[in-house]
């Protein structure tokens, strides 16, 4: 179930109608179930096939977090943790990289091992991240004895259980024990119900208008020209991101109508002075946890510079794959790891830059780099990054001929047309980077956020627009037969 | 402004946004399958649930069936009655129709166990590049009858759409009578054609000026775009035809469409050739395509994809041997494997001495 469907609109007011009349009862522990069965039921609701997945994770690892806390179980604790991490990871490597290893196994040994081609299981890489992160905090005796319900509740709380934010079991757990949470809160109903509508907004309208263009640039990316390849390359930086923060913000926006502050998990990253800057303002709860369970684990910054570099690397190289099983995934990786290295050496020689001209190369970086993330394998990424740098050429619009001093046939024709754009394409992509790169984002506007008629209707008319475009159709009034 | 009061705004403009949605979906109307009837005159119509429904509604009316794309649809069903004694041919054409809408139609029609004597199937050349609609194709949904879906989920999505341009246009063709004038006329309800009086009229008044000023016969630079990606597909759909008509009985007579020369302008001919031959390995057909005197002649065409109702005949004439009418030698040939390598090697001369030349 996505949140923007009409099934959705149905499932949310149900269960926060449900929710508080069963808090108001004072019936709490009722109120938590419902709500775990609620969260569970829109798990369920994609492949109800995983659901045990996902309950015998919940409960391996409840019981392996009571076990290897300090002076708490009776079984090795040592021994149950690496148990315990392994079963996480095993479970993620098992779905996520079987097909991928098996791919590598046959390129580089020429065996003939037939794929598995297993279905992912939703939100695994996120519910398997969060528990690792659970296990490591009670190894260490940062955990303190969690209800089973709480615990349940953690890691299949629905609003954040498909995409993020990454949340942690200290920011969580006191909130679903906090009796204040449970009674019905008018002012974060309609914080939520406002930062929901954006977010719907940023999906539905500006993130799939631009999956269009994405979309068929990456389809039809053999000698794609100049023009079309940068249209390609801004427009998935666009949808990815929209859709993404669009997500989060929905996410937070349905948590908050439950009394649960999620962690914010954008800050208006293409806004980043710096690569650094980016992973503090992109993701940022995957980001905290690379830092705190896998950076700092391997040493951090604590055992001199190579260090440090080498561990950035390592960092960034799971990152990637965390993303995705491919090849393309780990470069996408590796870039971001040597960028960060490469901003680190430059900041310890003492050397600035201009502002502006660090925030152009930190988004074209970044920008680039997204093309080895979206593409479907290297020959797809290098398409589009030779048009990029004009290696297929630079395609102009038909009625430029008589206005630009170039000859040839081959450098005039359809403009746009690989990504299937026009002029409007164009209009599309400045306003947005406009948004992206200048106005408040959407935890700056939740900040000021006031009930008023001006909010009242920028509300409504977002949800209006939304409900409009729900559906997405084709139409071809040609087709008249 | 109270948090309760906004939030009973704001539900209420949120909650309103989609009554509006639905109202307007069901008064209009675009696709026809609310039959609501505000508007009468339809601007497009779902042709696939709108036939499907007749044929429930009147399961024996029709013993025959006309199959294909929107290509046959001006062929009527007495063109082929007039050959297949007791025989009554609804004309089965459907939009974009590849050969997998062929299956899912014979298939429902059996289902329904209603009588199917003969079926006269178009294979379109571009069914080689076309098999299945986009999840986002309104106008070409099949009804939940026929894909066993939710009845409630089907009719919920078509309310909650927004075709703005077919609203528009809808609105506007029942608001102006001379645009009207200009539409196909759809007869779902009897023969399942569709006739274009408007562009027939302009053509016997003029027909030189009707070509010079239709765009689609005056290709500059045709590229030989569409390939081949959908063969395989498309010839399994085939075999799985062919045993469904040999297990219940059912008289299938297959041809290939004579496209006009600037469509077949823009097919790859390797992959054309290669189609005609998989084609030959399923079953014999007669194989109208390629570059005849008809296919040629821009006047048998009302643009470069529809054949106009005179080409239907010379079809149906050449199919059933009708000595009374005169079809060109060109045109039409019976093709199957003892003859396929020859055939071929006709077609691959036709295209050497014909290809992107006017």
């Amino acid at each position: 179930m996505l949140f923007n469907s009409f099934e959705f609109f149905l499932f949310l007011p149900i269960v926060l109608l449900v929710y508080f009349v069963l808090n108001k009862q004072e019936k709490v522990r009722a109120a938590k179930i419902w709500l775990i069965l609620a969260s569970l039921f829109y798990y369920s609701f994609w492949k109800v096939i995983y659901l045990p997945l996902i309950i015998s994770s919940i409960v391996i690892n409840y019981q392996v977090g009571k076990q290897i806390r300090p002076n708490e179980g009776k079984l090795p604790r040592k021994l149950v943790f690496v148990m315990g991490l392994l079963f996480n990871v095993s479970l993620l490597a098992y779905f996520k990289y079987t097909d991928f290893f098996i791919e590598n196994l046959n390129l580089f040994f020429a065996s003939n091992f037939n794929l598995l081609h297993l279905t992912l299981p939703l939100a695994i890489s996120f519910f398997t991240f969060q528990q690792i992160a659970y296990l490591v905090d009670s190894y260490r005796g940062e955990t303190t004895e969690y209800d089973f319900l709480n615990y349940t509740l953690f890691v299949s709380f629905f609003p954040q259980l498909i995409a993020g934010p990454i949340v942690h079991h200290k920011e969580m757990m006191p909130q679903f024990s906090t009796i204040k949470n449970k009674l019905l809160n008018y002012s974060n109903v309609a914080k939520g119900f406002f930062l929901f509508s954006l977010g719907l907004f940023k999906k539905v309208i500006i993130a799939d208008t631009f999956a269009v263009w994405a979309t068929n640039g990456y389809a039809h990316s053999e000698l794609i020209a100049f023009f079309d390849a940068w249209v390609t390359s801004l427009s998935y930086s666009m949808q990815l991101y929209f859709d993404f923060s669009g997500y989060t913000d929905m996410a937070i926006g349905i948590a908050l109508m439950f009394n649960i502050v999620l962690p914010i998990n954008f800050n208006s990253p293409y806004k980043a002075l710096s690569i650094q800057d980016f992973w503090r303002r992109w993701h940022i709860t995957l980001s905290r946890f690379l830092r705190d369970y896998i950076y700092i684990p391997l040493g951090g910054n604590r055992l001199g510079e190579w260090s440090v570099y080498r561990n950035l690397l390592i960092t960034f190289l799971i990152g990637g794959i965390w993303h995705g099983a491919g090849w393309t995934f780990i470069v996408w990786g590796a870039l971001h790891g040597l960028a960060l290295v490469i901003h680190r050496m430059w900041n310890r020689a003492g050397m600035k830059l201009n502002k502006y001209l660090a925030w152009f190369i930190t988004f074209n970086f970044v920008n680039i780099a997204w093309v080895f993330f979206r593409a479907k394998d290297f020959n797809n990424a290098m398409d589009v990054l030779k048009g990029l740098f004009g290696f297929n050429g630079i395609i102009w619009p038909d009625f430029m001929r008589s206005l630009l001093p170039i000859k040839g046939e081959h450098n005039f024709g359809i403009w746009l047309e690989r990504t299937d754009g026009n002029f409007q394409t164009l209009y599309w992509i400045v306003a947005v980077m406009a948004i992206a790169f200048i106005a408040k984002n959407s935890m700056e506007l939740a900040e000021k956020f006031k009930t008023n008629w001006f909010t009242a209707i920028w509300t409504g008319a977002m949800f209006a627009i939304v409900i409009f475009n729900m559906n997405k159709i084709s139409e071809f009034l040609y087709f008249n037969f | 402004m109270e948090e309760k009061r906004w939030l009973k705004i704001v539900f209420t403009l949120s909650l309103g946004a989609v009554f509006l949605l639905a109202a307007l979906n069901y008064l209009v109307d675009p696709y026809q399958v609310f039959g609501s009837d505000y508007l009468k005159h339809p601007l497009q119509l779902n042709k696939r649930y709108l036939k499907v429904k007749h044929l429930e509604q009147n399961p024996a009316q029709y013993n025959s069936y006309l199959l294909g794309s929107s290509r046959i649809g001006t062929t009527e069903p007495e063109v082929i009655e007039q050959y297949i004694p007791n025989s009554k041919f609804y004309n089965l054409t459907v939009s974009l129709g590849s050969i997998l809408d062929n299956i899912m139609l014979i298939k429902h029609l059996l289902r329904l166990e209603h009588e199917v004597k003969n079926l006269y199937m178009q294979i379109d050349v571009n069914s080689m590049a076309i098999y299945k609609q986009g999840k986002s194709d309104y106008q070409r949904k099949y009804p939940p009858s026929l894909t066993k879906r939710d009845e409630f989920e089907f009719y919920f999505e078509y309310l909650t759409i927004f075709p703005l341009e077919n609203i528009k246009g809808k609105i506007a063709i029942n608001l102006n009578e001379t645009d009207r004038l200009k539409r196909p006329v759809n007869d779902i309800e009897e023969t399942g054609c569709f006739f274009l009086p408007y562009q027939d009229s302009l053509i016997a008044q003029d027909p030189a000026k009707y070509i010079a000023n239709e765009v689609t016969f005056n290709h500059l630079a045709p590229e030989r775009k569409v390939t081949g990606v959908h063969i395989e597909e498309t010839i399994r759909a085939l075999r799985v035809i062919k045993e469904l008509c040999d297990e219940n009985n059912i008289n299938l007579i297959p041809f290939v469409t004579p496209h006009n020369h600037n469509m077949l302008n823009t097919f790859n001919s390797e992959d054309y050739l290669y189609f005609l031959s998989e084609i030959a390995t399923v079953l014999p057909y007669w194989d109208f395509s390629g570059y005849n005197s008809i296919t040629k002649d821009n006047r048998n065409y009302y643009e470069h994809s529809h054949y106009r109702a005179n080409v239907a005949k010379l079809i149906a004439a050449r199919i059933f041997n009708d000595s009374t009418i005169v079809v060109p030698e060109d045109f039409g040939k019976k093709v199957d494997l003892k003859n396929l390598n020859i055939h071929l090697k006709e077609r691959e001369e036709e295209i050497r001495l014909n290809d992107l030349s006017y």
